[in-house]
């Protein structure tokens, strides 16, 4: 990726730290105190640290890797699905000596966060999914964001109220030149290693029930990526309470203190329990 | 000799009663199919059909389909059904399949096993093309465009060692497992049929062509696009590889309109020419490149290489830029004589690929007038003094007549039998003579002990 990144980067772009785990090269923002909160992002906004990863860091220790193939992370040829993401998560984990975790995560990152779960619950000290990819509703599929129109992206991801300088997905070249675009297509790509094939995972509906975490659902009363209807089956699934915020998917970057804080004070209720 | 120029017709059977380009978001993917009518379309393919045969009393060297889906563009789902039709309305004039889209399908042997089929019926004149189809494709076949390079080489191996390998065998690669790998037929041309692959200038699939000896068509691209990719092409062959490419390793797409006069040939080609690429050509970035069908770093070279060189999308380009670029060739047979032998001296063209005959919403008798002054006034300048195509003058993969076949073969190895119970061996083909068949015990022969 080194070709691709440029010195001014997206909006609150910030140079991270590289650790080498499993095998693959990861990069890593990290920063806050108090419970450890692993945030995965989905299939954009990477190489950032913003407003809402400040305010998380306000009351967490905010552990925001970059999954292989995106943002600042190299992707070895042999990552090419979500378990080989989330195996490398639970290394780095194991670099960092931290035993058990809250896992956030938006869009394909709440996915992936769900697959985390599933696959190493006794890593997990609770769940908390925002705007989440991966189920199926009948008559109610999350939008195709591989095919988006850059043109449209005001609406879809933000409902018709942007926030400047963040720009999701394959833009067209003229905003924020080449190398965004390129950067942006890179991350595109490393999504569509991960969810392609298929853009849901029929398994969840057998293997969230059980997980018997503290949960919380997260969703945007006006997202149009993610229908109304997954957030309700995700809190359904996982037993959890569900929010619904103002704003559209990118909720996380439009609301982004009324976000952190349903978060935190989600964890001081889970920890407190 | 071989002749100093090959013609070939490349049909892409656009459907071109749709609205303009500045109407659509696309030609690809998410253009209605309610504007497809279905009998328009029985006139159109028959039409087109109807082109393709024509090519070969005409005198054209090949005439050839391909594979697209999902799009106004180019409606041939199915090119090997549309190659089985030409191959039975044809005897002579060789057929492209340029090509068959690899990574679209699940299975590859299906194509090492179609063109096979389609080489020994059509008396070994397939041409096998090899690609990957387009990005727009994989947003409408759930293909994943992040492993479809991948693929493509895996099943281009797959079906290279089907063909010519003994069967069977185990293929055990990283996107196809198949415990037996054994197809019936194989092709008649050996060790294979010629292989064609596309491209577009990309220095990685120059060099793999290169590398394998295939033949290399540079698609519709500007004059001096395709004289940097030739002249990369042979730099390649020579430096890396270490032999000179023939003239038949290097083709090119370029559209070709020849008419009475330059004037006549300019008005005549305009409309056809302005729909093909305002309208049929109408992709834009999120339908042509799916996330992963490059990577970043490629994706970032492309388009700084395109900036660099003020190339325009073609829905952008006027139909002056798109003569003078060299895209495309249009005028009297004279001035269509000179643009042919400047790329044979610029960059040694060896093929002339859409050389003549139909472009976008042309009409019928316009394909038909141009494929005839294109085959009366432009070919034979080209060509030895007999006129033929140069695989006219070589003996056929394989004998046109059963006189021929006895002559020249005798009886196939072997001749099939009926294993009588006495263990003796009945010929089918003499089993129906009394005096070979007197007696024979049709019981199964006794187990052995």
């Amino acid at each position: 990726m080194s070709d691709v990144r440029t010195r001014s980067g997206p909006r609150w772009h910030t140079e991270p730290d590289r650790v080498e785990v499993g095998g693959a090269e990861l990069a890593l923002r990290r920063d806050g105190a108090g419970e450890p909160l692993l945030y995965l992002h989905g299939h954009w906004l990477t190489r950032c640290w913003s407003p809402f990863h400040a305010r998380l860091a306000e009351r967490a220790d905010v552990i925001a890797p970059e999954a292989p193939g995106f943002g600042d992370s190299p992707c070895p040829p042999w990552v090419t699905d979500r378990t080989d993401v989330v195996l490398l998560y639970r290394a780095l984990l194991d670099a960092l000596g931290l035993d058990r975790v809250h896992l956030a995560g938006h869009g394909l990152g709440a996915w992936l966060a769900a697959d985390f779960a599933i696959l190493n619950p006794g890593r997990v000290k609770s769940l908390t999914v925002l705007a989440p990819f991966g189920l199926r509703v009948p008559g109610e599929p999350i939008a195709d964001v591989f095919i988006a129109d850059p043109a449209t992206y005001d609406d879809l991801y933000f409902s018709g109220e942007p926030v400047e300088g963040v720009v999701p997905g394959p833009g067209t070249p003229e905003l924020g030149g080449p190398e965004e675009f390129a950067a942006r297509y890179g991350d595109m790509g490393g999504a569509a290693r991960l969810m392609w094939d298929f853009r849901y995972d029929l398994k969840l509906e057998r293997r969230l029930p059980p997980l018997g975490l503290p949960a919380l659902v997260v969703t945007a009363d006006d997202d149009r990526v993610v229908p109304p209807a997954h957030g309700a089956r995700w809190a359904e699934l996982l037993g959890a309470r569900s929010h619904a915020l103002p704003g559209g998917h990118a909720f996380p970057v439009q609301h982004p203190e009324r976000t952190a804080d349903l978060i935190t004070d989600f964890l001081t209720e889970a920890h407190d329990a | 000799m071989p002749n100093r120029l090959q013609f070939h017709v490349f049909h892409l059977m656009p459907y071109p009663h749709i609205p303009p380009g500045e109407d659509l978001e696309s030609t690809w993917v998410t253009i209605p199919n309610t504007h497809f009518e279905p009998h328009v379309a029985h006139r159109l393919y028959t039409d087109n059909l109807e082109q393709l045969v024509a090519c070969e009393r005409f005198g054209f060297d090949g005439i050839i389909v391909n594979e697209h889906h999902q799009n106004a563009f180019g409606t041939i789902n199915a090119p090997n059904v549309w190659a089985a039709y030409l191959a039975a309305k044809t005897s002579k004039v060789k057929i492209g399949v340029i090509g068959n889209a690899l990574p679209l399908h699940q299975n590859p042997l299906r194509v090492a096993e179609e063109i096979a089929m389609l080489d020994i019926v059509s008396g070994g004149r397939i041409i096998s093309g090899h690609v990957r189809g387009m990005g727009a494709e994989y947003h409408s076949s759930g293909m994943n465009p992040t492993t479809s390079k991948d693929r493509f080489w895996e099943a281009h191996d797959l079906i290279m060692k089907a063909w010519t390998e003994p069967g069977p065998f185990t293929w055990q690669g990283e996107h196809y497992d198949i415990e037996h790998v054994n197809p019936w037929p194989r092709p008649l041309q050996q060790p294979h049929p010629p292989i064609w692959m596309p491209g577009t200038g990309s220095t990685d699939t120059i060099d793999e062509v290169a590398k394998r000896r295939f033949s290399y068509m540079q698609t519709t691209t500007s004059n001096w696009v395709t004289k940097r990719s030739f002249a990369l092409f042979r730099e390649i062959c020579r430096e890396k590889y270490g032999y000179e490419p023939s003239p038949a390793q290097l083709g090119r797409v370029v559209p070709t309109y020849v008419a009475e006069t330059d004037e006549q040939a300019r008005r005549e080609f305009m409309p056809h020419v302005m729909w093909f690429f305002r309208t049929g050509l109408k992709i834009p970035m999120h339908h042509l490149m799916p996330p992963g069908y490059n990577s970043a770093e490629s994706m970032l070279r492309t388009i700084k290489g395109r900036q660099a060189a003020g190339v325009k999308n073609f829905w952008e380009m006027s139909y002056e830029e798109l003569i003078d670029q060299g895209y495309i060739v249009v005028g009297s047979p004279q001035t269509v004589i000179e643009a042919y032998e400047r790329m044979i001296e610029d960059y040694g063209l060896g093929m002339a690929i859409s050389a003549g005959g139909p472009l976008g919403s042309m009409p019928h008798w316009m394909v038909m007038k141009n494929l005839q002054i294109m085959a009366e006034e432009v070919i034979p300048h080209f060509r030895e003094p007999d006129g033929r195509a140069d695989h006219l003058r070589l003996p056929r993969p394989a004998p046109e007549t059963h006189a021929e076949m006895a002559a020249q073969y005798g009886r196939p190895k072997l001749a099939p039998v009926v294993r009588l119970a006495d263990g003796t061996d009945l010929p089918t083909a003499l089993g129906h003579i009394p005096e070979i068949a007197e007696g024979a015990d049709t019981r199964p022969p006794a187990a052995r002990v």
